[in-house]
């Protein structure tokens, strides 16, 4: 059997039908295929409709205690799944056609590769001002892992369309269910499989639409952002060195409302007032169309509620700091480069050693250093150009002047070098 | 005082060694500077018996472009920008010219648009109800690379309207009759499309000629350029933002827009009692609705101004008049109270200030006046206008 499809589902009946409707007109899930859907602690009688309902592929309908979670879900479903390859769908994406096939192709030729398809909102047009907002952030996700020298990490790892072989599913050991009850156990599994050395890809041909829309208001989205926080201690504490990539590393940055939603936070029941003002005010905003306001508001309440499931987590500040205070940096290969050459040498050079990170200079001018990252993808040739347009800019232009100007026998600064020695550069480029 | 200002185009990577000649007559010009083609920024010099000098033309062109020019000058060697790779290949898309009456100027359009590199964009003229004949010949003329479309009515919104349903491509590049765009305009200006949240694109528009006071004027205080910085607007931006975002005159869309979020409102802009206004409204509704506007500063065109100080009076007015119709339309179709806010800092920090400015320094009185008229009209024209939508 090539591929298992595992589906957790919790009291959505009508979305899981929408998810499994697609799939019925798929021939190659029909021949060489099954589907294995979780039903963690539904009350809507979604096993019984769905056992008693004619599929052309093999069904198979788990059931599990209230409680446990999407995680322990996904683990059950893989245990006693038969495909070589895992695809997790959410119980509220709409897979397009050939969802299947595409995510099939892109386990070919490599063995140990996860691969998420894309599965952008549904919802189109005008909306509420929460949905406009977590809308544009997955429109924003899948866009940047779309992008020529997207360098994939940790975060890129989104359980709602992937795809993995069994083998290594195994081998890293499933996704860890106590991480939180929903959340985050996707990144922590994204940390293990960068960790054991296998990749990640993006395939937006694998697409399916996401109905998250319906399931997402204000309050939600606030109870999501202390599960974040909860997940992230939780995170922390088992992986030391992805500690400083972590949200909660910044405790200290952010404008004047981070701090004081921070601050409500740490005083306890003392800063309850802080999101009970708030959140009317907040309600109030996106009624009369104040965007701007409803932005800034919200982003102070999410603030609060983040760092209130880290609180619920460590319990109190001191705990955190402990906690942060034996961070452990990432680290790995440095690779030393001269981008005096030509950049098609130094991206082959960077393709054949994969570093972690980059020592370069512009022949005897130092430009920079790309450090290594927690759970980032090793380097990539097609990596470089990016991070020197983005985040080594400045000083690229410094050495490159630098060298030129010497190369053309002039010892004054070339900025200051006048007619001659810019239009020269201008020209050359 | 104004004097007889020439246009010219200079590149940092192909400088003229003997400056800019053959300005007779001229006692400005307004320079349009470029680092191997790609579009860095604009500055005004005298003009000096004929000629500008090529020590201080560089000198002033390199103090006008900044560090742009050493941001600009590394992508071009990198290959990359912050949008991606600079070679990315261009998507398919349709460029629609809206026109009326215009005949000489549509010509002018239509030519810079065929020299442009074939990417496999079609190419549409919308004829909104021409009098005469000759914009149909003017298009007719290139045969099989123009597509000609007759809307029997009036109206630069229905005009693009019938673009947006007539087109075939997922975006829709639209560019004035009486602009010329740039031979990269296109590549450049569906550059930020990739992006799925990106639903609007603007360029930036420069002049065509200077030669009269009321173009000068036109430039100098209503110009339809946005700068030379990418910028890019949204999620909830405030729609009242809208003219900030870029214009009509030069810009795209998906055509989704028409599914999702209702067509160009066929009571405002040109060619109605609203004057202008329809691109602001539209860009109103997209960053309402959640999307992104980009402005994209290197997507070059260039406009012909109205010549004439009449013209000019009445492009004035029907400015006023279409900005303050699209915030009624708002107000009235989408409930959108913010535009009560919009119209209040445009009051309180540019039109009541102007109006207390000495004559000289700023926009003239006479100008300035007929602006406010026109706002104080727009929202009754509005009404009006859509009135009279219904009853046809």
């Amino acid at each position: 059997m090539k591929i298992s499809i595992i589906i957790p589902t919790h009291n959505r009946c009508a979305s899981l039908l929408r998810t499994l409707h697609p799939l019925c007109a798929d021939p190659q899930l029909a021949a060489s295929g099954e589907v294995i859907v979780v039903a963690d602690g539904c009350r809507d009688s979604t096993a019984t409709r769905l056992r008693a309902g004619t599929w052309p592929w093999p069904l198979r309908v788990l059931e599990q205690d209230p409680g446990r979670g999407a995680a322990a879900a996904r683990n059950r479903g893989a245990a006693i799944a038969q495909g070589r390859v895992l695809l997790f769908l959410d119980d509220d994406i709409e897979p397009c056609p050939d969802l299947v096939e595409r995510h099939l192709d892109a386990h070919r030729d490599a063995p140990r590769r996860a691969v998420v398809g894309a599965y952008p909102p549904a919802l189109e047009g005008p909306a509420a001002p929460v949905h406009v907002l977590k809308r544009d952030w997955w429109l924003g996700r899948f866009h940047e892992m779309g992008q020529p020298g997207h360098r994939f990490s940790y975060r890129d790892l989104l359980s709602g369309n992937l795809s993995l072989p069994v083998a290594l599913f195994r081998e890293l050991g499933g996704f860890d269910d106590r991480i939180g009850s929903a959340g985050g156990e996707d990144y922590e599994f994204g940390i293990r499989l960068f960790a054991a050395g296998a990749e990640l890809a993006y395939e937006p041909a694998a697409g399916a639409l996401h109905h998250e829309h319906e399931t997402t208001d204000l309050v939600r989205y606030m109870r999501r952002a202390r599960q974040e926080g909860l997940a992230d201690v939780r995170i922390a504490e088992r992986h030391p060195s992805i500690r400083c990539a972590l949200p909660l590393w910044h405790r200290h940055r952010g404008g004047r409302t981070q701090r004081a939603a921070r601050a409500a936070v740490w005083a306890g029941r003392l800063g309850a007032p802080f999101p009970l003002s708030l959140t009317p005010l907040l309600r109030t905003a996106g009624l009369i169309g104040a965007q701007r306001r409803w932005l800034r508001l919200c982003g102070a309440l999410r603030e609060y509620w983040y760092w209130r499931g880290v609180r619920d987590a460590v319990g109190d500040r001191d705990a955190l700091e402990r906690l942060l205070a034996d961070s452990v940096s990432p680290e790995g290969r440095e690779l030393e480069l001269d981008l005096a050459g030509a950049l098609e040498a130094a991206e082959r050079e960077i393709d054949r050693v994969r570093p972690d990170g980059l020592r370069l200079r512009y022949g005897n001018f130092a430009v920079g250093r790309i450090a290594p990252a927690a759970s980032t993808e090793p380097l990539r040739g097609r990596h470089l150009r990016r991070l020197l347009a983005t985040e080594l800019a400045w000083p690229l232009l410094k050495a490159k002047a630098a060298h030129e100007a010497l190369a053309q026998g002039r010892a004054t600064d070339p900025m200051e070098g006048g007619y001659g020695s810019t239009a020269a550069m201008a020209r050359t480029g | 005082m104004m004097q007889r200002t020439a246009v010219r185009e200079v590149d940092l990577g192909a400088f003229p060694a003997e400056g800019l000649t053959g300005l007779d007559g001229y006692g400005q010009a307004y320079i349009i500077v470029r680092l191997n083609g790609h579009l860095l920024c604009r500055l005004d010099m005298p003009v000096k018996d004929g000629r500008i000098e090529a020590l201080r033309l560089w000198d002033m062109a390199l103090g006008a472009a900044g560090p742009g020019l050493w941001n600009v000058w590394l992508q071009q060697w990198l290959g990359w920008d912050d949008l991606g790779p600079l070679e990315a290949s261009q998507r398919p898309a349709s460029v629609a010219v809206c026109t009326r009456d215009r005949p000489e100027d549509l010509q002018r359009c239509l030519d810079a648009l065929l020299a442009m590199p074939d990417h496999g964009q079609e190419l549409l003229v919308v004829d909104s109800a021409s009098r005469g004949d000759d914009t149909r010949r003017v298009a007719e003329i290139h045969g099989e690379r123009v597509r000609y479309l007759r809307e029997e009515r009036p109206g630069l919104n229905r005009a693009r309207n019938r673009a947006l349903r007539e087109a075939h491509h997922e975006w829709v590049a639209f560019i004035d009759d009486d602009a010329v765009p740039d031979a990269s305009w296109l590549t450049r200006l569906l550059r930020p499309c990739a992006d799925p949240r990106v639903w609007c694109v603007t360029g930036n528009t420069l002049s065509w000629e200077l030669e009269t006071r009321a173009q000068q004027i036109q430039e100098r205080y209503s110009s339809f350029s946005r700068g030379f910085v990418r910028r890019s607007f949204g999620p909830l931006a405030m729609p009242a933002a809208s003219g900030w975002v870029g214009a009509g005159v030069n810009m795209a869309l998906r055509r989704r827009v028409l599914e999702v979020l209702g067509p160009f409102d066929p009571a405002l802009d040109a060619g109605t009692l609203t004057c202008s206004g329809g691109d602001n409204e539209m860009f109103g509704r997209i960053l309402a609705a959640g999307y992104h506007i980009v402005y994209e500063p290197t997507a070059l065109a260039r406009h012909r101004h109205r010549r004439d100080d009449a013209s000019l009076q009445k492009a004035f007015f029907g400015y006023g008049v279409g900005v303050y119709a699209a915030w009624t339309r708002a107000l009235v179709c989408q409930h959108d109270w913010q535009v009560l806010r919009g119209a209040w800092l445009w009051w309180r920090h540019e039109q009541l200030p102007g109006l207390f400015r000495r004559a000289r320094r700023g926009l003239p009185r006479r100008l300035q006046v007929l602006q406010l008229l026109g706002c104080l009209a727009g929202p009754w024209a509005y009404l009006r206008s859509r009135l009279r939508e219904g009853k046809a």
